[in-house]
């Protein structure tokens, strides 16, 4: 292994997430990405009781050009330390592990990581002649063939699944199925209409074989977490949510291109680190928050985990075992394909929230340990508990 | 173009310092890849060392052009709108006798009978403008048809 087990185990539950707020989730015309980063962070300090003045950390980030020294002006705050961590959808994890380690050495005690994002209202398509992102598989190298957008990524590792392993489309329709039942128990959702594996099979293709029901929503919010020392977190309003495992591994090789390997050589690295820091196994987990922005994600990060072995996912997420009232519930709030897109935000409130019990009908029974995962190059896993 | 239409441009390369060699070896019809002189490790895309060895000789070594089917899209939706007319077209990932991975178009092929496996070879496409040259794969079938 390649982390320091006993120094990894000596931050386990020494950092809380106190506090979670988000804007409103939708097409906001008349809002920009600071406002709604504004008001998430609002509620995220109404949350735990703390004040702006207490921030001492400010990370802020989004899908725009959002700036964290711009956010700390209008917030009216000098924090001992900020910064922009400009890398798309694995952002928030790797943010909350930076967060973690800053309060862990001592170097501030509160931090906020703040997400504004605009993108419907801007009209984002995540494709096309868009901005670079230094992050993102084969970035802007292969436009002269029409090759752009990260759903054209997951797109080619959806057919060498279903080419290598002989799983469908019908098989993966399971995964927005069954987040968008989650979505109808969720009233913050946007989409909450009944989706069946018939619509999804007969809706239009984006990039053959993702449907269009296997892409992620466009839309705009901001999301905000309230990180801070357990010590202090437990003298706060809330219930505190403990960082008890972080995982990280990135996959640089070959990025010029979609990982065609499913990231099967890097990312058990990451769910190792993540599981021998919480002390933790696959079976202690009561539910996991996956980072949905299409479906395939789901089914590569249940392998890549372990949760199951390569090339079973499409079995093994079948019969309602992803399901609230299943074995292993998978993105509780709907995700990113019928909640809303906060690339990843959102699945951190809603692990907090099921570990505060705070879910009402889609309540996680007895929730104690919930893991989050970001299949990406930039690949991270936290795993929170009460 | 025979269309009579106006057509919107396709995005063209951008040629780097890493990568023009590659680009005016194609606009000579050759295709040619960078290949480790310590490892005989061929690299796509360019780059100035060798991700396998860290070695920075390397030499514009002359590919086959043959390759076989990795993997492959079909887009249905516009993100560029020079090739709205192409819609739905393919990209595919082919992996090339030479080892490296390599990302094409495949033409003078269905898009529903594109296959996993299936062997294919390098096309020279000059633009219109003869100002650039790309490379696209056909298939066997496709040659023989």
């Amino acid at each position: 292994m390649s982390f320091d087990l006993a120094r990894l185990r000596a931050m386990k539950d020494k950092v809380a997430i106190a506090g979670v707020g988000a804007s409103e989730q939708g097409n906001f015309p008349d809002l920009d990405e600071y406002t709604l980063a504004l008001h998430a962070f609002s509620n995220a300090l109404d949350d735990c009781g703390l004040s702006a003045n207490d921030v001492d950390g400010l990370f802020v980030n989004g899908p725009g050009a959002i700036s964290f020294v711009r956010f700390g002006e209008m917030v009216g705050i000098d924090p001992v330390v900020g910064g922009n961590f400009a890398v798309g959808g694995p952002a928030v994890g790797a943010l909350i592990h930076h967060a973690a380690m800053l309060l862990h050495t001592g170097a501030c005690r509160c931090v906020a990581l703040v997400f504004g994002n605009a993108s419907r209202t801007e009209s984002r398509k995540f494709g096309g002649m868009t901005v670079y992102n230094p992050a993102q598989e084969y970035a802007n190298s292969f436009f002269y063939y029409g090759l752009t957008s990260p759903g054209a990524a997951s797109a080619f590792q959806a057919r060498i699944h279903f080419e290598t392993y002989g799983t469908t489309s019908r098989q993966l329709a399971t995964v927005p199925v069954t987040q968008r039942t989650h979505a109808m128990l969720n009233p913050a959702a946007i989409k909450k209409e009944p989706l069946s594996v018939e619509q999804h099979q007969a809706s239009r293709f984006v990039c053959e074989p993702l449907h269009l029901y296997d892409y992620c929503l466009i839309n705009d919010g901001g999301v905000a977490l309230i990180l801070t020392t357990a010590e202090h977190a437990r003298d706060l309003r809330r219930k505190p949510v403990m960082i008890s495992g972080i995982g990280r591994q990135d996959t640089f090789r070959n990025s010029s291109m979609p990982n065609w390997e499913l990231w099967r050589n890097t990312l058990p690295k990451c769910a190792d680190m993540a599981f021998s820091m919480a002390g933790i196994d696959r079976k202690d987990v009561d539910a996991l928050m996956i980072y949905d922005s299409f479906s395939i994600n789901i089914w590569i990060a249940l392998e890549t985990f372990g949760y199951c072995g390569e090339g079973e996912a499409g079995d093994y997420t079948q019969g309602g075992r992803i399901a609230l009232g299943g074995e292993l519930p998978v993105n509780t709030h709907g995700g990113h394909l019928s909640d809303s897109y906060m690339q990843g935000w959102l699945h951190q409130v809603e692990a907090v929230r099921q570990l505060r019990g705070d879910c009402g009908p889609r309540q996680v029974t007895d929730a104690r340990i919930i893991q989050y995962i970001c299949r990406a190059n930039l690949g991270n896993s936290i795993i929170y508990s009460v | 173009m025979s269309s009579g239409m106006e057509k919107k441009p396709k995005p063209r390369p951008v040629p780097t310092p890493l990568d023009r060699p590659y680009w005016d070896f194609l606009r000579r019809h050759e295709f040619r890849l960078q290949q480790c002189a310590a490892c005989a490790t061929f690299r796509f895309p360019a780059a100035p060392v060798c991700a396998h060895c860290q070695s920075d000789r390397f030499e514009w070594k002359p590919c086959a052009g043959t390759g076989t089917v990795f993997s492959w899209v079909i887009f249905h939706k516009s993100y560029f709108p020079g090739f709205d007319a192409d819609i739905p077209y393919n990209v595919a990932m082919i992996r090339l006798a030479e080892g490296p991975m390599f990302i094409a178009n495949l033409v003078g092929i269905r898009n529903e009978d594109i296959r996993a496996g299936m062997p294919v070879e390098a096309v020279f496409d000059d633009a219109a403008d003869a100002e650039f040259t790309i490379l696209r794969f056909k298939s066997d079938a496709s040659r023989d048809a």
